[in-house]
């Protein structure tokens, strides 16, 4: 073999051993990611942050890896909305420490979420509402903070009204009196004003409570949810998570007026 | 006249197991010519193709380990470059490459390899020509590394330093990342102003202790006949040829005595014109001379070491752990405790002990050698006993914590992969119950070679028994004292 043909064989060794290893391990990771849930399935990958302050006790969405993990800029996830039906898979890992898993409104499940492990849950979209998503072991100081809220939403198009309530110890709820037409597209904006007893207050209307029913609305957060009233008739608001007297015994009045 | 003290202090036998062991120094060692055993194995070191074959794989993998270091996850057990470079490689290292193979990782190293590359520009060929002198045609500014820099010094304090920060290093990630990342750019950028492999010659902080562990090795590559050397006028091994480049560490092979700077790369072996240079097999620790202060140091700093690692990597003393780990723990008060007592101990605390120790046997002995000869002599006691105290530490990392390897075997990443089915296999320590009975056997037997060592040299440079065995006695009792340190943080 010619010297010439020598330095060129080594020199595409070399080329492939730096380019095919980064094209191997990210190119089987996009295939991979593929694998996790059956196909037609969209899979959000969420990550536990312990961290130190200011984005202390996070799920975030975004990658947290060896080489972001101590810039501490793992966005906050708060809220997670799907449409209703959609075949939905969380991916849930931790970047640090030991943590726990579990949406108690929608599975009596819990998972075990080791540092650097991941597990894959099924999401069930069949029921409408907002629900909290919640680490379940107590991981660090920040524990607390460890939770999001996964909404599940009808596929509606844009809302024909649009319905602001305040949610607080003081007033219940604001205004105590809600008016909709029959099969318009509605928009709730609920916003708390108080955590209640920590997790926060809950919105929730009787004979539609499979349709509306947002839980764990924290202090300062507001809580947007679309649906469409079907059915004429007044109906009670009450607080669906349990957030101290004041709210618990608070009712507004939802009234659906028939189609015209 | 012989010095006063002699008869004092002479006849005093000590019944101690170590005077059984004859001094080996004084005797011819025997060795086994590898090349002629497996032909096969010469064939190889003289290909072309030889150091490229080792380094290419190790390159990719190392290019795997920063990638999945920066990509990956922060956790570390789940990290391939922490489970692969600080348990697998570390432990490969210093527990079997460096007692058998001599610096046989630095042949296969992939940290020079774009320095080598840019001073050659060539991968596997030699390219003969005339710089500086040598018989090769090298690139870049090729100036020579300061005389005064000329020695293990920087390497001593860049590896105390790196081991002084070594719980986040070790489980991070990142530091990882960074460390290794560094270390390919400065040697890269050191081989554009430097001549040859200088950066492992002075710098790398690997190749210090590569260096001194290597006097253990039971391989060496040796001229066959000294007389073929001296014969020899072309001296191809140090200023190249056409078949081989000049060494790249700088040894004249008709002077190398000793593993400490031979990279193994076998280029000498390619230029020799004569076929004068072999792979032989050995006794382990035939190499038993320290040549200058800074090589001392380096056995202290690494004996300190052992012992640190032990206390804060393995040992349940949680408070010193937090210190050694601030940024975790943010006890940056008790990591500056933590880094002044490492260093005191490694650069001044073992060194006074030993020279306390020297002095006085050197009194005992009757004053039958200057004080730095036998400083230097009775220092190498702590190669083998710094050797099998860092193999005391590595191989129970390996039983406690390689069930890692095969978990990260399947995600390297740490991003929810199972290539081979491996990913979910729990932490399984192997046989933790018999690590301290592993440690314990394995630290007497640093002692046992340790004493024999420095018997050996005592009775080397005393004309009687009895004053090298009164001279040595200090030496022996620091070993005993420094022993059962280690026998206590090692096994409880």
């Amino acid at each position: 073999m010619n010297e010439g043909r020598r330095e060129r064989i080594a020199l595409t060794l070399v080329i492939a051993a730096l380019a095919g290893v980064p094209a191997l391990l990210f190119g089987y990771q996009a295939v991979a990611q593929q694998r996790v849930a059956p196909p037609g399935t969209q899979v959000f990958r969420i990550t536990g942050v312990r961290q130190a302050p200011p984005h202390a006790g996070t799920w975030t969405l975004g990658s947290v890896a060896g080489g972001n993990y101590w810039l501490h800029r793992a966005q906050p996830l708060q809220e997670l909305k799907v449409a209703q039906g959609a075949k939905v898979a969380l991916r849930i890992g931790s970047a640090d420490v030991h943590h726990g898993f579990s949406i108690p409104a929608l599975s009596p499940d819990h998972y075990d979420i080791p540092p650097g492990e991941w597990q894959t849950i099924p999401l069930d979209t069949s029921r409408t509402g907002s629900f909290p998503a919640l680490c379940t072991t107590k991981c660090s100081p920040y524990h607390d903070q460890m939770w999001f809220a996964i909404t599940v939403e009808e596929p509606l198009g844009p809302p024909d009204v649009t319905m602001q309530v305040n949610v607080s110890e003081a007033g219940g709820f604001q205004p105590a009196r809600i008016e909709v037409q029959q099969g318009q597209i509605v928009q709730l904006e609920v916003t708390s004003s108080t955590d209640g007893t920590g997790a926060g207050v809950g919105f929730a209307i009787t004979g539609y409570e499979n349709k509306v029913d947002l839980q764990g609305i924290h202090k300062g957060q507001t809580r947007t949810f679309k649906f469409r009233p079907d059915q004429p008739g007044e109906f009670m608001v009450y607080s669906s998570t349990t957030a101290g007297p004041a709210i618990d015994n608070a009712i507004g009045t939802f009234v659906v007026k028939p189609k015209p | 006249m012989a010095p006063s003290g002699v008869e004092q202090t002479a006849p005093v036998p000590i019944p101690i197991p170590v005077l059984k062991f004859p001094p080996d120094d004084l005797r011819p060692y025997g060795r086994v010519n590898l090349f002629t055993r497996f032909p096969w194995l010469e064939r190889f070191c003289k290909s072309r193709w030889f150091q490229f074959a080792l380094v290419v794989p190790n390159l990719a993998f190392f290019w795997l380990f920063l990638l999945v270091g920066i990509f990956g996850t922060p956790v570390g057990n789940r990290n391939m470059i922490i489970v692969f470079v600080w348990i697998l490689w570390w432990v490969v290292l210093i527990a079997v490459m460096v007692p058998f193979g001599s610096r046989a990782w630095c042949a296969m190293c992939p940290l020079p390899f774009f320095g080598d590359w840019i001073q050659r520009r060539k991968l596997v060929q030699v390219r003969p020509g005339k710089t500086y002198g040598l018989n090769n045609t090298l690139f870049g500014k090729g100036i020579r590394w300061p005389k005064q820099l000329s020695n293990i010094w920087i390497q001593n304090l860049a590896f105390l330093g790196l081991a002084t920060f070594s719980v986040p290093l070790v489980t991070r990630p990142i530091v990882s990342v960074f460390v290794l990342g560094s270390l390919f750019v400065i040697a890269a950028g050191m081989a554009l102003i430097w001549r040859h492999r200088t950066f492992c010659n002075y710098i790398c902080p690997i190749s210090g202790f590569l260096s001194l562990y290597s006097m253990a090795a039971t391989v060496e590559l040796r001229q066959k006949s000294g007389d073929e050397c001296l014969k020899c006028r072309t001296k191809n091994c140090i200023t190249g040829s056409d078949k081989g480049w000049a060494c790249p560490w700088g040894v004249y092979m008709g002077k190398l005595d000793r593993n400490n700077y031979c990279g193994l790369c076998m280029e000498c072996v390619k230029s020799c014109p004569n076929n004068n240079i072999a792979l032989f097999a050995r006794p382990s620790f035939t190499d038993s001379r320290l040549k200058g202060y800074d090589e001392v140091w380096k056995a202290s700093i690494m004996t300190a070491l052992a012992a640190s690692y032990s206390i804060v990597l393995l040992g349940p003393w949680w408070s010193i752990k937090n210190w050694a780990n601030p940024s975790e723990s943010g006890q940056w008060g008790g990591f500056a405790v933590y880094a002044g007592a490492l260093w005191f101990a490694a650069l001044v605390g073992l060194p006074l002990l030993l020279a306390g120790a020297v002095w006085l046997g050197r009194r005992l002995g009757g004053r039958q050698q200057p004080f730095k000869a036998m400083f230097l002599q009775q220092a190498y006691t702590l190669v083998p006993f710094g050797l099998l105290a860092w193999i005391a530490f590595s191989v129970p990392l390996l039983m406690v914590n390689g069930s890692y390897i095969v978990s990260v075997l399947s995600d390297p990443a740490g991003w929810g992969w199972n290539l081979f089915g491996t990913a979910h296999v729990p932490w399984t320590p192997m046989y933790p119950e018999w690590a301290r009975v592993v440690q314990a056997g394995l630290l007497l037997v640093g002692f046992a070679v340790a004493g024999r060592k420095g018997l050996g040299a005592a009775r080397d440079a005393h004309r009687t028994t009895g004053a090298a065995v009164a001279s040595f006695l200090p030496v022996l009792l620091l070993l005993i004292f420094l022993t059962s340190i280690f026998l206590r943080l090692y096994t409880g």
